[in-house]
Parts: structure tokens; C-alpha cells; sequence
């Protein structure tokens, strides 16, 4: 059995995730003979629509009703995910290939790191579950790589693996190599929300917000495997959103990974 | 990871803070402001104009909310139903309602701040096609599923909504959201049988279409 917080019905036993990941692994085999054509209609489906966007617009706004959530340690009214008003700024970012290619240095680099926690993760159900979302993250990379206009580098993202490397090397047991997976899932999907405020293409968009949730649900399988709650309010704090667990009231940029601070391979 | 992920830009979000209790001109003075003195990346420009927000991303917002208000209406109908029995399930119902009323919260600013007219109510085309299954629950399962269908409904709508809005930081906003539904269907996948992570990208299949029910 996984762990569970004590006190608590299981929601999901190993002998269930693992049936789980079977089935998931039919699908993943299944999904890479079609990938091709799916991804040929996710990203020549529809052009640019040639919008430009701002990443920092993202967090600006003025109050809404003193409705509050928390991005890292700072309490942030909800209205500071919204735009003060629609279309009120336009902004030039980096290319849709510079981001795309930098999303799949992040895949590759996640890949890498389930490969190297394998020998770490010693429940078989677990390891299965490891061994899928690196695939899945595999597909992710290829589909970013498509859209990078020969940018991507087929590489994993050098500083970042660098740190899971080492994290991963440190990691005394199961648990705590679990905890780093979950950390990565989470900033996968933190990334994802950052760069739908800098990507224009619509295919690019669109991508991302088919990746987003899925690095999301990771985080949930990883999460219910580490035996978090769903969510735990912050001690203490006034803000009724404020906490940690693997359901948080929003997914916002807070845990990204920032290209700025991890380029690609021959950027740094 | 995370720490040293999200140290880079603590003082952005600091200064963001700063002009995000200001009116809308500080707040693009400020944007400009912000933008031009981090200057980390060194390919951003920044222009500023006023438009109105757009007939079809207000359609999305309002449509957004009445998923969004269905969806803590199911959850409060089965919790009053008392169908749902397993602790940690029930906990987790729980939750999930009380997220989903901050996510309709979040969807009505995000209408009153286009100036659009904001729309509270479940959406009534949605009742309309739960409402017989809704009156029909028997059994904890029964719930499970209908809820799971509703998250994953509410999941793939945000997500297609995506490449479609007008205002670019909708995008953002929507999935900020849709993370959250998706996590929903992966914690209720298990007690209906499904799979939590059904494979590599998730799909657009049985969004709502925004302005369905006449919004």
C-alpha cells in the first residue's frame, strides 16, 4: 500500500495504481503510433494569430473584494492574476520557437531525471508510475521540439538537470526521491502557466495548454503517493487560500522554472 | 528546486505588488516601469493602449462562471445528498466545492474587469442536461462519477478556451484554473475507475462551447 496520511481511507492502493499505469501505458503505446498526426493537427491546425502578450500583465491588477491566494510566501489578491483591463497592453517577448525550444530542454530534462531516480524508487507501482510520465514527457519534448523551428536542441536543460542531478544523487530514500519528482511536476506546470503569458502562436498556446494538465495530474499521482493531503491551509494566515498540497486552489507561475536563470544548452 | 526556481523573480513579484493595489493607469505606468527597469531579458518592449475587452472573451468569462457556479451547485447537491460517506473522499468533495467557489469568484472579476455583465448562475443549458442524472444518484459512485464528468467537462472547456481569447493573459488565467480542475479529475479518477493521468496531452473532447446556454 502507498503511503497514506494516517487516519485516512486510502483513495488509491499500489495494486489500483498499478492497474492504473498498465492501462495508462496501453495508451501511452497506443498514442505514440498516432502521435504524428496528432500533433500535425494540434500544431498546423491554425496559424499565429499574431497577438503579442505579457508575461508580467499576468500579475497586475487592482482588488477584487480582498479575495486572496498565495503565490510562494506572499499573499496576492486573486485580482493579480487578472489584466487591469482587457487588452490594455501590448508587449513583445521572445519567440514562440525560443520559448518552445526552452520547454523542451525542461521535457529532456525531466526525462533524464526519472531515468536517473529509477534505481531510487523501489515500489514497483511507483516505478511504473515514473517510468510513464517520463514517456509522457519524452512526447511533450518531441512536440515542443516541433514547434521550436530548429531551435530545440535535443539536449536536456544543462543547470536544471544539474540541480535534479544532484538532488537526486542526496536523496536518501523512496520518499524523498518521490518529492523531487513531485517538485518537478509542479514547476513543469508553473512553467506552463508562465509561458502561456509569453507565447503568441496559437499552436504553441494551444500545446501547452494540452501539456499543462497533464504535468498537473502528475503531481496529484506523485503527491497521493507521498501521502500529502490535498491541501493544507497555511497556519496562521488570513488568507483562506493560502497552503500547500497537491491541489491548490489555482496553478499559477509561482514554481516555475525561469528561462532566464536555466537556458538551453549553448545559451548559458 | 523550488526554492531556487522562484528566488530569480521574488523581487518582480514585489514590485508587482506595488502597483497592483493602484488604479489602471499606475498600474500600466507601473507595468512599463517594471518591465524597463528589470530588463532581464533585453527583447522585451512594451507599448500601452486601452480597448474595450471583446464581445467573444467576455462570452468565455461568463461561460466560464456558470460552469463554474454548476459545479458548486452538483457539489452542494451530493453533499447535501449525504451520498458521499468515505472520509477522505468526502473531505476532498469538500475542498474541490469550496475551490470551485473561488474559481467562479475569480471568473466574475474577470467579466466585471472586461466591463462585461457577470453571470453568477449555473449555466442553464448544463442543469438542464445533468439535472435528470443529478436527481437519479444512488450511490456514492454514482456521485463520484457525475462530479468526475463535470471536472473533466470544466477541464477541457478552459483548455479549449486557450488560443481563442482575445486578451492574451486570459490564457494564463483559464489555466490557471484548468490546472486546478485537471488535478480535480486525477484525485476522483481513482474512486470511479479511471485513469488519473489518461495520457500525454490532455484533450478539448467534450468542451463547452462558450455562450451555450444563451450566455
Amino acid at each position: 500500500m502507498l503511503r497514506r496520511q494516517a487516519g485516512e481511507d486510502p483513495l488509491i492502493s499500489e495494486v489500483e495504481l498499478r492497474d492504473l499505469v498498465a492501462e495508462v501505458d496501453e495508451q501511452h503505446h497506443a498514442g505514440m503510433a498516432t502521435l504524428d498526426a496528432d500533433l500535425a493537427e494540434v500544431i498546423h491546425g491554425e496559424g499565429s494569430r499574431g497577438m503579442t502578450a505579457s508575461r508580467r500583465r499576468f500579475l497586475k491588477g487592482v482588488g477584487l473584494g480582498g479575495l486572496t491566494l498565495t503565490i510562494g510566501q506572499a499573499v496576492l489578491p486573486v485580482s493579480s492574476l487578472l489584466s487591469p483591463a482587457y487588452g490594455q497592453t501590448a508587449t513583445t517577448n521572445p519567440p514562440n520557437e525560443v520559448t518552445a525550444a526552452f520547454a523542451e530542454s525542461l521535457e529532456l530534462a525531466a526525462v533524464a531525471a526519472y531515468q536517473q531516480a529509477a534505481a531510487k524508487l523501489t515500489t514497483p507501482a511507483v516505478a511504473s508510475a515514473a517510468s510513464t510520465f517520463a514517456g509522457h514527457h519524452a512526447q511533450h519534448a518531441t512536440a515542443f521540439a516541433a514547434l521550436s523551428k530548429g531551435k530545440a536542441t535535443g539536449k536536456p536543460n544543462p543547470k536544471l538537470l544539474q540541480v535534479l542531478s544532484g538532488e537526486i544523487h542526496d536523496a536518501n530514500d523512496e520518499k524523498a526521491t518521490l518529492q523531487i519528482a513531485y517538485d518537478l511536476e509542479n514547476g513543469a506546470a508553473s512553467t506552463y502557466v508562465f509561458a502561456l503569458g509569453i507565447l503568441t502562436d496559437k499552436a504553441a498556446l494551444q500545446l501547452t495548454a494540452s501539456i499543462l494538465p497533464v504535468e498537473s495530474q502528475h503531481a496529484v499521482v506523485l503527491g497521493q503517493a507521498l501521502g500529502l493531503a490535498p491541501f493544507t491551509p497555511a497556519t496562521g494566515s488570513t488568507d483562506p487560500y493560502a497552503g500547500s498540497g497537491y491541489v491548490p486552489y489555482f496553478v499559477t507561475q509561482d514554481q516555475k522554472v525561469d528561462p532566464a536563470a536555466y537556458p538551453v544548452a549553448g545559451q548559458g | 528546486m523550488s526554492d531556487e526556481h522562484t528566488h530569480d523573480h521574488s523581487h518582480a513579484f514585489d514590485r508587482r505588488r506595488l502597483f497592483q493595489v493602484g488604479g489602471l493607469a499606475a498600474a500600466a505606468a507601473g507595468l512599463a516601469a517594471c518591465i524597463n527597469g528589470k530588463g532581464s531579458t533585453g527583447d522585451t518592449t512594451t507599448t500601452t493602449s486601452t480597448t474595450l475587452a471583446s464581445k467573444t472573451d467576455m462570452t468565455s468569462m461568463r461561460t466560464a462562471s456558470s460552469i463554474e457556479a454548476l459545479l458548486v451547485q452538483a457539489y452542494q447537491k451530493i453533499l447535501d445528498a449525504n451520498l458521499v460517506t468515505t472520509p477522505a473522499v468526502l473531505e476532498q468533495v469538500k475542498l474541490f466545492q469550496l475551490q470551485h467557489k473561488a474559481h467562479l469568484t475569480f471568473f466574475e472579476a474577470a467579466t466585471k474587469r472586461g466591463s462585461g455583465p457577470v453571470f453568477s448562475d449555473p449555466n442553464p443549458a448544463l442543469v438542464q442536461q445533468i439535472s435528470q442524472q443529478l436527481a437519479g444518484l444512488g450511490s456514492e459512485h454514482d456521485a463520484l462519477q457525475l462530479l468526475y464528468n463535470l471536472e473533466k467537462q470544466a477541464t477541457a472547456t478552459y483548455q479549449s478556451n486557450v488560443g481563442n481569447l482575445s486578451d492574451p493573459t486570459l490564457n494564463q488565467a483559464v489555466m490557471s484554473v484548468g490546472g486546478a480542475e485537471a488535478r480535480h479529475v486525477a484525485a476522483l479518477a481513482p474512486t470511479v475507475g479511471q485513469q488519473p493521468v489518461p495520457g500525454a496531452f490532455a484533450s478539448t473532447d467534450g468542451a463547452v462551447a462558450p455562450g451555450t446556454g444563451g450566455l
